[in-house]
């Protein structure tokens, strides 16, 4: 059910190739918009990574942490318990030392006695899927592991790297780790400090690590000094739905066409029905919620198929929330991308922009002509209101 | 546990069971510490099990003075520091008054240097044949933070319970070293377990490790490494008392460190020279060396370093005599010890509260 994103390399393939060729262990940054498809395209990756070659721990942090009170010590934790998980699933039997000391150490700093995992074990939860739920559900459990891993977090690194050279040891295959929904931290102070703050960390693994990374912070002045950490940040844009000069961008047409055409059976849809809401939208995650919202607003009337006032009414009550909610220097921010096509923030204070950037108010594009900056197009009516009041 | 060598832990164990047994009555125990930070590891373990009073020898008149005076709880430990040398009249008076250690009705503990002890068999013999018992605390510790373990590339540090522990990193760092092609990760791994070895109390396989090590960062250009690896051998060298040898690789690694811009292992080779001169009894030039430790540690907001460099501060100016500059390194010490929560704050406290007791009596 897959399609194919156009243009030249996809992202995904890119970092396949990166993968494949690398000769040491890379750390990667994987950029998109937030609903742009990025976990579609890691799956992808992981299903084209040669099973023979590579073993591939693909998670998402929202499986296993509280977001809302998340910390770089419960990250490493959660990782270090994927690996050691892998090698069970994968019937690898680690060094005995290595395997003793690790449950040492993580028995240690979470303070989670032998009892307690005994008590939990009979619901058919392994040692590590323990821990990690205590880990996501009890703050006593994160206040603990924090306070012990303070000064200790090389600690802790180094054992996830002995169980990492072990697994690939006896397998022999290479490690490749997929940590999706970075960019879904919660703050936006929280995803600074986590990939600002911590980046030299998160390149200590000694395995192919990808890390999705929230592409507002991309627009942060630190991050020119922060990509460079890394083997490659490779980007998934945005298909845009018009060009940089306005002009009907076909081939963006076409992909987020096809999407729908994949879900919804387009007997279902009025004539222009799809276009409207394709050329009104011009993101994945968007254009899922205008079909769903106007397809409620068909069942509703008790019409058999939707019409283009379902989809208006869609658009219309999504884009009077935006309308409301984005303050005067906001709109005078989206009016100057509006007219530049370039995001910048003003100084190294500013987060405007990515605040923009992050509320997909303000998208960021890329075709054979280059990459520019728009604001979203269900927004595009708004821009005369907005000229002539601020 | 972390605070003895693991070599000693025997020794400790059997010096508490004769204490244990001495209590209520009289008894004359001498202990050979390797340094004045080591012994007061050892006082806080005693202090842990038996309440204590503690003696600063400083003078024989004193010292028989106290013998004579003191009225000390049935239940309490005497504990006796000899001062690192031994002046004429103390050794007079322990070798003329020996009988009173034993008058007091409670255990009397005697801690003193190697090299103390060296002259109490020659110079104070009746005193040393009249003991009851007789302990070795080799030691590691070489002042209030021996900094080997921190001073390590990679990891920067790791921490232990046991002696199983380490025993345990030895088997998985051997199992991995034949595993590992990358060069600078072997090194790194024949240096942790360098450093294993020396907190074992081998610093023979340590420095046999250290100097593999070395030999890999020098054939792959590791500045980084080479300044690691040199470093502790000279906290191998210093654990075997050569501490001429070991000023020696300190200094490679403070030239190296300066090189490549590592301030906190430029701040960690300061402040083991430091300790290193302490050892030696050149206690101007430890101040000189804990300053610039202490400076930089400032510098690069390193609250540990901070700390540890102030207390050593407060030894160094309390072993010149200078009270009252010991006492304000030690609070100022305390206060950033307690607030980290750094094992070494009960220590430092311990001290202060020795260095005002000191300062009230002359006052």
């Amino acid at each position: 059910m897959d399609v194919p994103r156009p243009g030249s390399v996809s992202p995904m393939q890119d970092l396949l190739d990166r993968i494949q060729l690398a000769s040491r262990r890379e750390k990667y940054l994987f950029l998109g918009f937030r609903g742009s498809g990025k976990s579609t395209e890691l799956y992808r990756l992981e299903a084209a990574l040669d099973m023979n070659r590579f073993l591939v721990v693909n998670y998402s942090i929202r499986d296993d942490l509280n977001l809302s009170d998340f910390d770089f010590r419960d990250f490493f934790v959660s990782m270090a318990l994927k690996v050691y998980d892998i090698a069970r699933a994968e019937g690898v039997a680690l060094n005995p030392d290595i395997e003793e000391d690790f449950q040492d150490f993580t028995r240690r700093i979470t303070s989670i006695t032998e009892e307690e995992v005994t008590s939990q074990s009979s619901a058919g939860l392994s040692w590590s899927q323990i821990i990690i739920l205590k880990l996501s559900r009890e703050a006593k459990t994160r206040e603990c592991l924090r306070k012990e891993l303070d000064q200790k977090i090389s600690d802790l690194i180094q054992r996830l790297n002995w169980l990492i050279v072990d697994i690939e040891d006896k397998s022999g295959k290479k490690l490749v780790i997929i940590v999706d929904d970075l960019d879904k931290l919660a703050r936006g102070q929280q995803s600074e400090d986590f990939f600002y703050k911590n980046y030299q960390l998160l390149i200590e693994p000694s395995c192919f690590v990808v890390y999705t990374f929230p592409i507002p912070l991309a627009f942060h002045p630190q991050y020119e000094n922060v990509r460079h950490a890394f083997d490659g940040d490779v980007i998934l844009l945005q298909m845009p739905v018009k060009r940089r000069n306005g002009e009907p961008h076909e081939e963006g047409r076409g992909f987020y066409r096809d999407v729908v055409s994949r879900r919804i059976d387009l007997d279902l849809l009025e004539d222009g029905v799809l276009d409207l809401a394709v050329n009104s939208t011009g993101k994945l995650s968007e254009l899922v919620e205008v079909m769903k919202e106007a397809s409620l607003n068909t069942y509703r009337k008790g019409q058999e198929r939707i019409s283009k006032e379902d989809v208006a009414s869609a658009l219309d009550k999504l884009r009077m929330t935006f309308d409301r909610t984005l303050t005067q220097a906001h709109k005078r921010k989206l009016l100057e991308i509006n007219l530049c096509k370039e995001a910048r923030e003003e100084g190294p204070d500013s987060v405007l922009t990515r605040e923009l950037l992050f509320s997909l108010t303000a998208v960021e594009y890329e075709d054979d002509e280059g990459r520019w900056c728009e604001i979203d197009p269900m927004l595009l009516p708004l821009v005369e209101k907005w000229s002539s009041s601020l | 546990m972390e605070q003895f060598s693991l070599r000693d832990l025997d020794e400790v164990d059997l010096l508490l069971t004769e204490l244990e047994i001495s209590r209520g009555k009289g008894n004359l125990i001498l202990c050979t510490v390797a340094s004045p930070a080591y012994r007061d590891h050892v006082i806080e373990a005693i202090a842990r099990r038996f309440p204590v009073r503690v003696m600063a020898v400083e003078s024989g008149d004193a010292l028989i003075s106290d013998l004579r005076s003191i009225k000390p709880d049935e239940k309490a430990v005497l504990i006796w520091t000899l001062p690192e040398t031994l002046s004429k009249d103390i050794l007079d008076a322990l070798n003329n008054f020996r009988e009173l250690f034993y008058d007091n009705g409670v255990p009397s503990l005697v801690l003193m240097t190697p090299s103390a002890l060296d002259e109490v068999i020659w110079k104070a013999p009746d005193f040393w044949r009249y003991r009851g018992g007789y302990h070795i605390l080799n030691g590691s510790e070489r002042g209030l933070d021996y900094q080997a373990v921190e001073a390590l590339s990679t990891p920067l540090d790791f921490s232990y319970e046991s002696k199983e522990e380490l025993l345990r990193r030895i088997r998985i760092n051997e199992y991995l070293r034949d595993k590992i092609s990358d060069q600078r990760e072997l090194a790194c791994i024949l240096g942790e377990l360098g450093t294993v070895y020396f907190l074992l109390g081998e610093p023979l396989k340590a420095i046999e490790h250290y100097e593999q090590a070395l030999k890999i960062s020098r054939e792959i250009g590791d500045r980084g490494g080479d300044g690691a690896h040199l470093g502790n051998l000279g906290n191998a060298y210093a654990g075997m008392g050569e501490t001429r040898k070991a000023i020696e690789y300190y200094e490679q690694a403070l030239k190296i460190s300066r090189e490549i811009g590592d301030r906190r292992n430029e701040g960690n080779w300061l402040g083991n020279l430091g300790l290193a001169y302490a050892d030696l009894g050149e206690t101007r030039k430890a101040i000189e060396y804990y300053e610039q430790a202490l400076k930089i540690s400032r510098e690069i907001g390193d609250r540990r370093g901070e700390g540890n460099h102030l207390g050593n501060l407060g030894n160094a100016y309390a072993g010149m005599g200078e009270t009252r500059k010991a006492i304000e390194c030690a609070k100022s010490a305390l206060k950033i010890l307690e607030s980290i929560e750094s094992p070494h704050a009960e220590k430092v406290k311990r001290k202060l509260h020795e260095w005002e007791e000191a300062s009230n009596q002359i006052q």
